[in-house]
């Protein structure tokens, strides 16, 4: 931990689609880190399923960080879909797959990626 | 080397505690800062385990937190952290688990620290604290680093 501050910008997409963008520390000594919580867990009750998460402006994680992600993900998987993460900050990264975190999201190089992978699923052929 | 430290849970003497450690992990770690970055992260997650669940995030109570470094062949390093605390001793043994399921929330900070450490441990000390012990072995030359 260096700068003990999170930043979060969130934008909501259609019914279902949460957009954001966090920068700083995701973690349980970061002040903001409750509120940020208690925020998702909202967007999680208003019916927000698919998120394409922004960890790019991220310095550093801990297992309450990893534990918002899988809250999200479990979210995502009851409704038979991935939340989509951006993450090329190398220390983030290791973080997420050393807690396993890679098996449960989609990774994507950008916010458009992210989008096309939701489009993609909407118009997938489902089985009878 | 030895490096020794005292600070409180309180947030502000944390983020202090952890900048100095990830400076002096940067430097015993040479060119090999991913492994800098992971033990900063155990011992950020060990510090947060006895807040949590030995100091019921009563940020008062101290933490002694000391860290050895021993050379073992000339090139590889021995670190081995000890954080004591002095809550109450912990019942039984903690494990950490060997897998943890896609989905899991508890125990997963035990399991990436285990992951990561080559050893660790948390044991009760007398009637009055614990001491979590951790230790990983730095392959190779490091750069060399002066206690502070």
């Amino acid at each position: 931990m260096q700068d003990n501050k999170l930043d979060v910008k969130v934008s909501i997409v259609g019914d279902t689609t949460g957009i954001i963008h966090i920068s700083g520390e995701l973690s349980v000594f970061v002040p903001d880190f409750d509120l940020f919580y208690r925020e998702v867990a909202a967007y999680i009750r208003m019916g927000l399923i698919q998120f394409v998460i922004d960890l790019n402006g991220v310095s550093y994680i801990d297992s309450s960080g990893i534990g918002l992600i899988i809250k999200l993900s479990t979210n995502a998987m009851r409704n038979q879909t991935k939340i989509c993460l951006i993450c090329e900050q190398p220390q983030v990264r290791r973080a997420l797959t050393i807690a396993n975190i890679d098996r449960i999201v989609h990774f994507v190089s950008g916010i458009s990626e992210g989008m096309e992978f939701y489009r993609a699923a909407e118009t997938a052929p489902t089985r009878p | 080397m030895i490096f020794k430290f005292t600070i409180s849970g309180k947030e502000e003497q944390v983020v202090e505690f952890e900048k100095e450690l990830l400076d002096i992990l940067l430097r015993l770690t040479g060119d090999q800062e991913m492994i800098a970055h992971e033990v900063h992260f155990c011992v950020h997650e060990a510090i947060l385990n006895i807040i949590q669940h030995t100091y019921k995030w009563d940020l008062d109570h101290p933490l002694d937190i000391r860290l050895d470094v021993t050379e073992t062949d000339g090139t590889d390093r021995v670190l081995e952290i000890a954080i004591r605390d002095y809550g109450p001793p912990i019942e039984g043994p903690i494990i950490p688990p060997k897998r943890v399921d896609k989905f899991q929330l508890r125990k997963r900070g035990l399991y990436m620290i285990s992951k990561i450490m080559d050893s660790y441990s948390i044991e009760s000390v007398a009637k009055n604290g614990n001491v979590t012990y951790m230790k990983k072995i730095l392959k190779g030359k490091q750069e060399t680093v002066s206690p502070i």
